[in-house]
């Protein structure tokens, strides 16, 4: 069971402000809070509660604010930037090691893990 | 089963049938379902009973209810327990009545049938108030109750809520809710219904961003549909009589689901305007509120009229509610329709020509927040006082006019414990034993039989336990209950 | 405090952190500047000009551009070569 906002499916069960944030990237609990009260839903109301004339409200605010695909994006683009550049930061990146001075010698392994110039596949 | 509070559960006594399956130790989980034949029975295979069950299994499931996944003080409410309360019209219990308080004083009585069904709409018998022990909720006759009547119900016919307005305030479980249950008694018994109660049995619920809301620009206050409609379908309910009797001092139209409305001044009443306006429920600004506001204050030159709030603190001493604005600033509680209603007949900005205001405080809520006490003129002034637990505009206008008269309840006096657990002991919920928690329960007569010289008298007994709990619990009811064991 | 999130290392009173370095000459001579400064914030003003920055053992030439404005001289010279295995002889 889900609500569909934004293109992402919610749990039906879940408050509007933790289940927004919890699915769209790029959304925290503060901005959802905030993204609430612009549209006038109340802080307890839960996502199966919400109306057909609110999800296209809160589909609208959502199209204008930079999440999901759009801030993906935009985040490949700057470590893209970094690496065009020739900066420490962008071979970093390249290298898939981390960026701020950690320790490599052991672990390293989130890095390994995130650190490419392609960080999120659109 | 008992309420094991006070002690280890004794285990010689009978318990129902429906609480045992409650106890995952019970042995009953451990029985044999019924039905089941004893014995290892001899599998043969036969194709049309292996494919719908296996033996045994095969007659329908029967679900069982009695398992409940709430905590003992929920469950033995939504199991209705108060149904296996001991029978009480053999004890002849005289009924909450302002006329008889003197005779009726630190004694059990109850509330008369169309009293209890008010309070009830109006949320007045509480969850927690271990009502569930009785058949029907029955309530003792303390100095609080005469107290109350002398300051409050005797003043409601002939003063404004203005010079009538009391806070009750106590400690944790003193019963500050319960006395005023019994002021909403006692007022619907002296005016024999003639009264109107407007009642909000729980505070917080204005205050804690459950209900929704719609910023209306004509009054520039925020109205929350959901709320006012409850709180008017609770006030038409529990007024029903008064509100019938009352006719309309205006003329008023308005349209209900494309129905038009037009309702004649001095011949349809209040509660016609009630019954059919939806508007307070409506999803968007309206005046309906408003309007049942003015009717009320013309009708109050005739009928008393008590406004009272439970749970008080919870929006006086967090004036910052969880809504917000749509630029995310926080809305403050001036700022709702029912918030500044509130403030303005508790500030005495309005008034109501007859009638009263009582409001109680919860010790559960906001014990270190300051707004209430300060403005009661309990605790001192602190210019330092941080924001989050003193507001300054609160306090200043719950000071207005006069200011709120504090009412403090006071705990049981030893003779009204006595009184109650002599009664929980006739209805059979105290058990009073020789050895309270010890397996040796023998009566006085086994005892004797023995040969052993030791007298056991009951009423020694009793009175030992009654010394006993008004010493642990101070003579505050809920520590009373806490520390007797009561059986349900 | 907003203005210092760009950079989120260093308080805004301070300014950036610059070193006196002959800009107007490099423009005007379209020459490199030769500079040991690496933690010198590179300014809108720098952006065109070549820089020779030193990387510990030789002086990196770097022209600026657009992008890197805010950032440090340093980040464009690595101190560090890639390790490479060598076959041995044996």
């Amino acid at each position: 069971m889900g609500v569909h906002v934004f293109g992402k499916s919610v749990k039906h069960n879940s408050l509007v402000r933790i289940g927004l944030a919890k699915v769209i990237f790029g959304l925290g609990y503060k901005q959802a809070e905030m993204l609430c009260a612009k549209v006038g839903i109340y802080p307890q109301m839960r996502m199966n509660q919400l109306k057909e004339p609110q999800i296209m409200d809160l589909n609208r605010e959502l199209s204008q604010m930079l999440v999901e695909g759009q801030l993906k994006q935009k985040v490949n683009n700057d470590i893209k930037l970094k690496r065009d550049i020739g900066s420490y930061a962008g071979t970093r990146h390249t290298l898939g090691l981390p960026v701020h001075g950690q320790n490599t010698r052991n672990n390293a392994h989130t890095a390994k893990k995130l650190n490419k110039l392609e960080r999120f596949r659109i | 089963m008992l309420k094991a509070a006070g002690g280890n559960l004794p285990k010689n006594v009978t318990m129902t049938m429906s609480m045992r399956s409650l106890s995952m130790s019970s042995p009953t989980l451990y029985a044999k379902p019924v039905g089941t034949p004893g014995g290892k029975k001899k599998m043969l295979f036969n194709p049309k009973t292996m494919k719908n069950a296996l033996p045994g299994q095969s007659e329908t499931k029967v679900k069982k209810a009695g398992m409940t996944h709430l905590d003992f003080d929920d469950a033995i409410r939504s199991m209705k327990f108060y149904k296996n309360g001991t029978d009480l019209k053999p004890l002849g219990l005289s009924t909450l009545n302002p006329n008889n308080l003197s005779e009726s004083k630190s004694t059990v009585v109850k509330y008369t049938s169309k009293c209890q069904r008010t309070l009830g709409y109006l949320g007045g018998i509480k969850k927690f108030q271990n009502n569930e022990l009785y058949r029907h909720p029955v309530t003792l006759v303390t100095e609080n109750t005469t107290r109350i009547n002398e300051e409050f119900i005797s003043k409601l016919d002939n003063s404004s809520s203005k010079e009538n307005r009391l806070a009750l305030i106590g400690s944790r479980g003193v019963g500050k809710s319960t006395v005023l249950a019994q002021a909403h008694a006692l007022a619907l018994e002296k005016f024999e219904k003639d009264v109107i109660i407007l009642h909000i049995n729980l505070g917080e619920q204005i205050v804690n961003g459950t209900n929704d809301y719609v910023f209306n620009p004509k009054l520039n206050k925020y109205h929350q549909p959901m709320f006012t409609k409850r709180l008017i379908h609770k006030l038409r309910l529990s007024n029903e009589e008064i509100f019938r009797k009352l006719k309309l001092s205006k003329d008023y139209t308005f349209s209900n689901r494309r129905q038009e409305f037009n309702l004649k001044k001095g011949e349809n009443t209040l509660y016609d305007f009630l019954k059919n306006n939806k508007d307070f429920g409506k999803f968007g600004p309206n005046d309906a509120f408003q309007t049942f506001l003015e009717e009320l204050l013309i009708q109050s030159e005739t009928v008393p009229v008590i406004f009272s709030i439970d749970n008080v603190n919870a929006i006086l001493d967090f004036p910052i509610t969880k809504y917000r604005k749509p630029d995310f600033s926080p809305i403050r509680i001036e700022e709702l329709e029912i918030g500044s209603f509130i403030l303005d007949f508790l500030s005495g900005e309005k008034s109501f020509n007859k009638g009263g205001i009582l409001i109680a405080k919860t010790g559960i809520i906001g014990t270190a927040e300051k707004t209430l006490d300060v403005a009661l003129g309990i605790e001192e002034n602190d210019p330092y006082a941080k924001s989050e637990i003193f507001d300054y505009d609160i306090c200043v206008k719950l000071r207005e006019n006069g200011g709120i008269k504090p009412f403090k309840i006071e705990n049981f006096t030893k003779d009204e414990t006595k009184q109650l657990m002599n009664f929980w002991r006739i209805i059979g919920s105290l058990p009073v034993k020789q050895f309270y928690t010890k397996e040796v329960d023998k009566t006085s007569e086994e005892l004797s039989a023995e040969g052993g010289n030791e007298q056991f008298d009951l009423e020694i007994q009793f009175e030992r336990m009654v010394n006993n709990n008004y010493t642990i619990s101070s003579g505050n009811p809920h520590y009373l209950f806490k520390t007797s064991m009561l059986s349900y | 405090m907003k203005a210092s999130l760009t950079l989120l290392k260093r308080s805004v009173w301070k300014g950036p952190h610059v070193v006196p370095l002959p800009i107007a000459d490099a423009i005007k001579n379209k020459t490199a500047i030769r500079t040991n400064a690496r933690s010198c914030t590179i300014l809108p003003q720098f952006v065109g000009v070549r820089f020779q920055i030193h990387n510990g053992k030789e002086y990196v030439e770097v022209e600026i551009t657009d992008n890197m404005v805010g950032s440090k001289l340093g980040e464009y010279a690595q101190t560090r070569k890639r390790f490479m295995y060598k076959y041995s002889k044996n």
